[in-house]
């Protein structure tokens, strides 16, 4: 990949002297780590300082990262560290399980599933702001250990075996917890979309 | 279920039972086994179609959706911080 490669090279141009180079690394995650932070935290005042606290600690680290992983997993490692330290201090409340019995559609939805016209619209014509704003919403109210694997995977691509690496977790639970997490998602927006919620323009 | 197939092939038990499966399904990430047995089941249930469309366009979309832009102050507050950084470390 050409932005892995180009990591690389900064990092390695860094890692010789030149400062400055820590700037393209910021300015290209900052906002990825920023995303986060808002989504896993709640708040844009805290997603703040977890930019800033996670952006720190990788310009004092950087020196000894060795380049066993790619620098925008180490990245993600460290800012993961400092939500889970935010999110103790915030007492957020205690995780919960997604069952996957909860996802088994019941004959009502089996029916209306195939009415569901959003199945074939293409995503840039569903996408406005009243579904971002629906997306948000149901992103915001999954248990936080599933959000996190949904965000590094689906919103910010990164692979499972990276995302797994990322959580300190096996692959096959990231893939349990994504799957979940979809289908919680995929859940609300059946409800929005069968119910008519969604202004049609 | 009006739209299954009424051939004695077809179990109403292996939609429950796909479940856990559909999103290495889109992924393209399943054995080939377990791939072609629920593109055989997909084949003939027509429910199951639809929650793998509409599972698909979930995930599409999280992909697509557009992130949240960082207000220039918290940018602006970042270089500050990351400039008395490289001060630090230059005059270490």
């Amino acid at each position: 990949m050409v932005s892995t490669c180009q990591d690389r090279e900064t990092v390695m141009r860094f890692q010789q002297g030149d400062v400055d180079a820590f700037d393209e690394l910021a300015h290209k995650y900052s906002p990825r780590v920023y995303n986060l932070g808002v989504r896993m935290c709640g708040s844009h005042e805290i997603a703040k300082d977890l930019m800033q606290e996670t952006l720190i600690s990788a310009f004092r680290g950087l020196d000894r990262f060795r380049g066993e992983s790619k620098f925008s997993v180490w990245l993600f490692q460290i800012a993961k560290r400092n939500c889970i330290t935010i999110r103790r201090k915030d007492r957020v409340s205690p995780d919960q399980l997604l069952p996957i019995e909860e996802f088994i559609p019941t004959d009502d939805e089996r029916q209306t599933l195939q009415i569901a016209d959003w199945r074939n619209t293409p995503v840039q014509e569903l996408l406005n702001r009243e579904l971002g704003e629906r997306l948000e919403g149901a992103i915001a109210i999954l248990p936080p250990d599933y959000r996190i694997v949904l965000l590094l995977r689906d919103a910010e691509g990164f692979t499972a075996e990276e995302t797994a690496q990322i959580l300190d977790l096996q692959v096959p639970a990231v893939k349990s917890r994504l799957h979940r997490a979809r289908l919680a998602i995929r859940k609300q927006l059946h409800r929005y979309y069968r119910d008519g919620e969604h202004s049609h323009d | 279920m009006t739209d299954h197939d009424t051939t004695p092939h077809h179990d109403e038990r292996s939609c429950k039972d796909l479940l856990e499966w559909l999103s290495d399904y889109i992924d393209g990430d399943l054995k080939e086994e377990l791939y072609e047995k629920i593109k055989n089941h997909a084949s003939h249930c027509k429910p199951c179609v639809a929650f793998i469309q509409t599972l698909q366009k979930t995930a599409e979309l999280i992909q697509t959706k557009p992130g949240i832009d960082v207000p220039p102050e918290a940018m602006a507050e970042l270089t500050v911080s990351l400039q008395q950084c490289k001060n630090e470390m230059k005059k270490a």
